[in-house]
């Protein structure tokens, strides 16, 4: 049979299995639904309860590897809610319209890929993804499948911004029409709020232990290595450990460093060079770390002093000019001249709005792998213990394959992107 | 029964003895002296900074491959001791010697594991050595993987590896496993996927015959490599599986993704003409969205501007998403000619595509098109009115200023009005507040308080006259967004304005945001006494009607002069300025307005009094007054009550001074001539006291604050007691229905277990016959057998958890059964929970088994130490003792099996019955006659 026969064929075969996101199907075909989106919260752990109540869409469906947690988010829920053990099922529901993944971040490449190639949009916890090599699939299957995705950090959109009592906004006019020169110097310190970070080390030479009735441990290490369980791996502190996520770094990085990227102009791009100063890190278990640099190509760099060494840097610095926390500055009535500016380019910040008129959200798959990868190359800086130069064009780093092999893992079989 | 009893601590006497692990002894001296070198370094690990790091890794390094083995060797098993030093060290290494300019110590460390994992390790021991090959490793490993393919236990460690090297060598070496036959599913489907994550296109006839293997995860797999490789004769399987569909929809769903992942690949590896004829197949309309959608990608990379005629078609499309994908590719290909259509599809394109196309043009940015574009200012939707503004200002925005402001006028809402301000706010203020400013007299009432935020925002003091003048308007929406400008803008002469436009008639919100404004201006004042002049200026001018609005502010401009006037106030005639004098009073931030509360305490009425009360004692407590001052200050406000009633009331604000404070001035009260007051102050002081007290022995926990119940006489210490009591047991009560609530939702219990003999010698009582028939089961002589006739298994009546069961069993030739664990009624027993193998281990068909399925083995999980069973036909008896996850199995008086499953939980995956706490206890019919005698089960305390 010639291809061209059988994709017929096929095309009606496969109709029976056709799947229409149910915000295409407008009442004479051309208007946008009125009728409300619908969403499925994938993980409902403590994060994940908290977005069943996420403005914007009805819940239809949970799903959650441990029966406590999905009892617990199924008695909180509208009667009609479904409750589902395996993802991959509720990316086959006809009435799903966008997915919420607020699983750990080992899962969140994966899942977004699958939901993508199943037509969902996709709301997704951050870090984006545990791997730079995850996020640019993320990015590919977003794209190639015409889905609309939204990571959930925000302070590039609103907010009060770290220790500076104001959204971004007059951050980035100021930086935008050169009141502070360039380049610039972000540094994000300990008292702004990143000591964070310590909360989050994981424990070296854990006890295995039985695994617990109501958990699916192997469904919940999915892609990640198999490792014995210990109930300090999962749930509340699995942000310390590598597998899965990358400690306080990885926990609150992006809500740190989308920002700056964003105020930068650097949504395209990433730094050059990468330096760490921390303590030896363990193979599994991640730890607290001193300092992390990083410069881009253009001389602009960003600090993230974790104890605090330069409390009284400000947080930006340029050659004309500088911005400290509280919105001081050494350029006079810097407020009013923020007002003064012209604002930056409009954002989309209303997700169902931009699901319903298919447009990217502020916060999408591009900018977001890019400021997931400030969290990913710190991380590896952090574990190997050695600068780093990284090429923002290839996504690789220069003449040093080892760091290379951290950047694309392979996942555990049967998973894979 | 006598035996049995006698058999249990000898069977654990047993058990214990086999426990003690076998010690290892250095034979060598050389290996001695290294291992306690090796062991004084790493104990320096985690290295506290990166030098120190470098220094130990050098010093191990320096040693030599020896170094390396004996830290190797020191590895212990998860769980069974603290090797965390040695952890740390070998990772180190790893990432040391993969740094840049480290190649000689890097291939001599490789050398060096590769060494070691050809030993005798565990295998987690092995996986853990694996990792560090990641980084370390090269071709020179891939030999030793790929000998680990087919090991049960390290063929994901292994094949982890040989994708992180990807070297054609590592990828040789998983095609050659591919031929490997007999090998159980979850090995080949990794192979499948390594196969696949390299994009490996030189096996591709081997992987197609998997693509016909029985099992779905196989077959997937298959699909998964045959996509990745991007190889022309791949193609018929896909042909092949959407000619003759899964029947399962989520299958169907995959193959198809897999062939458009197919496409796409080709189109990489250069093959156009296939990856475009396929991609063509699937943008046909009757496939979904996603599908067309994804086509679409593949085929626009590889034909660019070429299916433009595609692209224009589908971006009027009916679908959304569709369309959007579309258009953003179409935008893509720049030149005047895509711009031209795009603007002429403007007129035939539906309306919701008209916002998105008007937003392309924007982008592109073309300014001549700016003229066909205005016209949809007019339009009818609102997302035109607000995309075809974003487009103008984009192209030309500068140039268009007035057209643009004029959108405002003929938005439908404050949503509207609020997109079209954002979307004009990026326009330089020079031009932005001189339109604004033109525009604002003759503007929609809608529109107005948008430009008026912006000539604020903007700070165009210039035009402060041309947004003052609005502040007569009829909408109240205008007049306080001038009074917002005011609050930002507005200098002393704007002051009288404001406060004329003081009076009751107003809005609670105008009346709030005048305030505000006029705090504003008076803020701007460069000396504090300034605010104060200015402030009292206004006041001196104002109405009556004016002056109580105006006293609500002075809290917020506070100083020695506005507190007079306040004070005055008090005694003004007007009963409406008198409250609002002691209103803002009580608001003050400063504690020199105490001796004014007071005042204000003796003459205000029941309403203002509470306020009064609360602002004195919140003064109090922020003060930095002794504790006896603030005493004294307090009672001070306890004078002017001249009811006991009011001094209850004062004596239950003064709780919110500060614990100490509030306890040492109440307990004055304790013996107060009146019971009210009393009262009181016990129940103030029995609130502080409530988290310190213990209701068991009666008494306060001392601290500093419990010192209060020294100065109590008996009596009121008893009334204080009574007090707390009370407390404490309302509190104990809600608690209780707390949890009283959350117990609602336990599930039924189970049944009890039974303990003592599972079998009565005479019949089945007590035992249940599951998923089967129960022809085969019966009893006679004492014996309870099975004719083994495949019927179902024999459950036991009620659920156990932890137990020791004894029992005796007799098998024929060649004979099969076994006894289930924790099994449930569902599924299969053997995995669902667990089983305890029962054959005749040397029947020649059994010779070839795998050491997991003899007699007494964990089926699956663990093998038997030794083989002990005897011949066919004789009764042989066996122990089995499982508490928690430890269990452990005895066979003709000889431990055979002391395992923990927590050892196997990586197998939980196909055998879930390993984490299962209770279940059945059960006997297999694995078609075989069997008979079993004296099963007995014991309770483990």
């Amino acid at each position: 049979m010639e291809r061209k026969e059988f994709l017929k064929k096929s095309a009606v075969a496969l109709g029976a299995f056709t799947i229409i996101p149910r915000h295409v199907l407008g009442g004479n075909g051309f208007t946008a639904p009125s009728d409300q989106l619908t969403k499925a919260v994938i993980g409902v752990g403590g994060m994940g309860r908290g977005h069943l109540n996420y403005p914007g869409a009805r819940l239809v469906a949970v799903c959650d590897v441990d029966t406590r947690h999905l009892n617990r988010a199924l008695s909180m829920s509208e009667p009609e809610v479904r409750g589902y053990h395996d993802y991959r099922e509720v990316l086959e529901q006809k009435d799903v319209d966008i997915v919420h993944i607020v699983t750990p971040p080992h899962w969140h490449g994966k899942m977004s890929v699958d939901a993508a190639n199943a037509g969902k949009d996709i709301w997704c916890e951050k870090p984006m993804t545990r791997t730079i090599a995850e996020g640019q699939k993320v990015v590919d299957a977003v794209q190639r499948n015409g889905s609309i995705f939204r990571l959930n950090t925000w302070f590039r959109f609103q907010s009060g911004f770290y220790g500076m009592n104001t959204p971004v906004r007059p951050i980035k006019k100021l930086v935008e029409n050169g009141v502070f020169g360039w380049p610039l110097k972000v540094t994000v310190n300990a008292s702004t709020g990143f000591d964070w970070k310590f909360v989050w080390s994981g424990r070296p030479n854990l006890k295995p232990q039985w695994i617990p009735e109501a958990l699916d441990y192997n469904m919940w290490l999915g892609p990640a290595p198999y490792k014995p369980y210990n109930e300090h791996r999962v749930h509340n502190t699995f942000r310390g450990y590598w597998d899965y996520d990358g400690g306080g770094l990885g926990d609150m990085g992006q809500h740190y460093l989308d920002p700056v990227q964003y105020f930068l102009d650097k949504d395209h791009t990433n730094p050059v060079s990468i330096t760490a100063d921390a303590p030896q890190q363990h193979p599994e278990a991640a730890a607290s770390w001193r300092r992390i640099e990083m410069t881009y190509q253009d001389g602009c760099k960003i600090i993230l002093d974790g104890e605090d060494r330069d409390k009284d840097a400000p947080y930006i610095e340029g050659p004309r000019g500088k911005l400290y926390r509280g919105f001081e500055s050494d350029i006079p009535n810097i407020r009013e001249l923020a007002a003064s500016l012209p604002d930056p380019e409009p954002q989309i910040t209303d997700f169902s709005e931009a699901v319903k008129n298919r447009r990217k959200f502020a916060l999408n798959e591009s900018n977001g792998h890019r400021s997931c990868n400030l969290v990913n190359l710190g991380i590896i800086a952090v574990r190997l213990g050695r600068p780093l130069e990284f090429d923002p064009e290839s996504q690789r780093f220069v003449n040093d394959e080892a760091a290379n092999r951290l950047i694309n893992q392979p996942m555990r079989s049967p998973w894979h992107l | 029964m006598l035996r049995s009893n006698r058999l249990i601590p000898l069977l654990l006497t047993l058990l214990l003895l086999s426990c003690t692990p076998a010690k290892e002894t250095l034979q060598d001296e050389s290996r001695a002296s290294i291992h306690e070198e090796v062991a004084g370094l790493i104990v320096n690990m985690p290295a506290s900074d990166p030098a120190e790091q470098t220094w130990l890794n050098e010093q191990l390094l320096e040693m030599g491959p020896s170094g390396i083995r004996v830290l190797a060797g020191m590895l212990t098993p998860r769980g069974t001791g603290d090797d965390t030093h040695v952890r740390y060290a070998l990772s180190s290494l790893a990432n040391y010697v993969s740094g840049p300019g480290a190649e000689s110590d890097r291939s001599a460390f490789e050398e060096a594991l590769l060494g070691e994992l050809r030993g005798d390790y565990s295998v987690e021991a092995k996986t853990f050595l694996l990792n560090q090959l990641k980084q370390t490793g090269s071709d020179r490993s891939v030999e030793l993987l790929e000998s680990f393919l087919t090991d049960n236990r390290l063929y994901q460690p292994a094949i982890e590896v040989l994708i992180t090297l990807g070297t054609p060598r590592a990828i040789q070496a998983i095609r050659n496993s591919l031929s490997v036959s007999d090998v159980e599913g979850s090995r080949r489907i990794a192979w499948l996927k390594a196969l696949g994550d390299l994009k490996d296109d030189g096996a591709v006839e081997e992987i197609e015959t998997y693509a016909s293997a029985e099992d779905w995860p196989t077959r997937r797999m298959a699909y998964y490599a045959l996509s990745r490789s991007g190889s022309p004769p791949a193609d018929d399987v896909f042909v092949n599986a959407l000619e003759s569909p899964e029947t399962n929809r989520q299958r169907q769903r995959e193959i198809v993704s897999f062939y458009l992942a197919y496409a796409e690949r080709l189109s990489e590896e250069g093959h156009y003409d296939m990856s475009r004829e396929i991609s063509r197949g699937f943008l046909s309309v009757e496939y979904p969205v996603q599908v067309r959608s994804r086509a679409l990608h593949t085929l626009f990379k590889i034909e660019g501007e070429k299916i433009q005629e595609e692209l224009r078609e589908l971006t009027l499309s009916a679908d959304s998403k569709l369309a959007a994908a579309a258009l953003e590719k179409l935008n893509s290909i720049e030149g005047p000619e895509t711009t031209e259509w795009l603007v002429s599809a403007l007129n035939k394109a539906p309306e919701p595509r008209k916002a998105a196309i008007l937003r392309a043009l924007g982008t592109r940015g073309d300014p001549n098109v700016a003229d066909d574009l205005k016209p949809f200012l007019n339009g009818n939707s609102r997302q035109t009115r607000v995309a075809v503004t974003e487009a103008l200002v984009r192209l030309n925005g500068q140039e268009n200023l007035p057209v643009l402001i004029a959108v405002l006028n003929r938005a439908e809402d404050e949503g509207e009005i609020e997109e079209i301000e954002t979307v004009l706010r990026q326009i330089p203020t020079r031009e932005l507040i001189a339109a604004s400013a033109e525009a604002l007299p003759s503007a929609s009432d809608l529109a107005k308080p948008a430009l008026i935020r912006i000539l604020a925002d903007r700070r165009a003091s210039d035009y402060l006259d041309v947004m003052v003048r609005q502040a007569g308007s009829e909408s109240e929406t205008v007049r306080l967004e001038v009074y917002r400008a005011l609050q930002i803008l507005g200098g002393p002469d704007e002051l009288h304005l404001l406060a004329s436009r003081f009076d009751p008639g107003r809005s609670e919100e105008e009346v709030t945001v005048i305030q505000k404004a006029i705090v504003g201006i008076a803020g701007r004042q460069d000396e504090a006494s300034g605010r104060e002049v200015i402030l009292i200026g206004v006041w001196d001018e104002a109405s009556e009607d004016q002056k109580p609005f105006l006293l609500r502010i002075f809290p917020q401009v506070d100083g020695p002069e506005t507190l007079s006037v306040v004070r005055e106030a008090l005694n003004h005639s007007d009963e409406t300025i008198r409250r609002a004098a002691m209103t803002a009073l009580s608001e003050w931030p400063d504690p020199r307005a105490l001796p004014a509360l007071l005042e204000a305490a003796r003459v205000a009425d029941e309403e203002v009094l509470p306020d009064v009360f609360a602002g004195y004692v919140r003064l109090i407590r922020r003060s930095g007054h002794s504790l006896e001052e603030k005493e004294t200050n307090l009672h001070e406000l306890v004078k002017t009550a001249d009811t006991s009633g009011k001094k209850a009331v004062v004596l239950s604000h003064i709780s919110e001074a500060g614990e100490l404070t509030a306890l040492w001035t109440v307990s004055r009260y304790f013996d107060d001539e009146e019971e009210e007051v009393r009262r009181a102050a016990i129940r103030v002081a029995s609130g502080l006291l409530v988290p310190s007290y213990d209701p068991d022995s009666g008494s306060v926990r001392l601290n500093s604050t419990s010192a209060v119940l020294a100065v109590m006489d008996e009596n009121t210490r008893r009334l204080f007691v009574d007090e707390l009591d009370r407390r404490v047991n309302e509190m104990a009560e809600e608690e209780a229905s707390d949890q009283h609530a959350a117990e609602g939702n336990e599930e039924v219990p189970l049944p009890e277990a039974v303990y003592g003999q599972l079998f009565n010698g005479r019949d089945l009582e007590g035992w249940e016959v599951v998923g089967g028939s129960s022809e085969g089961w019966g009893v006679e002589n004492g014996i309870l057998y099975t004719e083994g006739e495949e019927s179902g298994w024999l459950s036991s009546a009620s659920v156990y958890d932890n137990f020791i069961l004894e029992l005796e069993y007799r098998v024929p030739d060649a004979g099969n059964s076994g006894v289930f664990l924790r099994a449930p009624r569902e599924g299969n027993p053997a995995y669902e929970g667990m089983e305890i193998q029962i054959l005749d281990d040397d029947a020649g068909q059994y010779a070839e088994l795998e050491p997991w399925q003899y007699t007494g083995s964990v089926y699956g999980v663990k093998a038997p130490s030794k083989r002990v069973t005897k011949p066919a036909g004789e009764w042989q008896h066996m122990v089995i003792r499982a508490d928690g996850p430890e269990v452990r199995v005895a066979l003709n008086g000889e431990l055979i099996v002391n395992t923990s499953l927590i050892r196997h939980m990586e197998l939980t995956d196909n055998h879930p019955g390993l984490i299962r706490r209770s279940g059945f206890i059960g006997l297999q019919d694995h078609g075989d006659r069997v008979e079993f005698r004296n099963i007995v089960i014991h309770k483990i305390e």
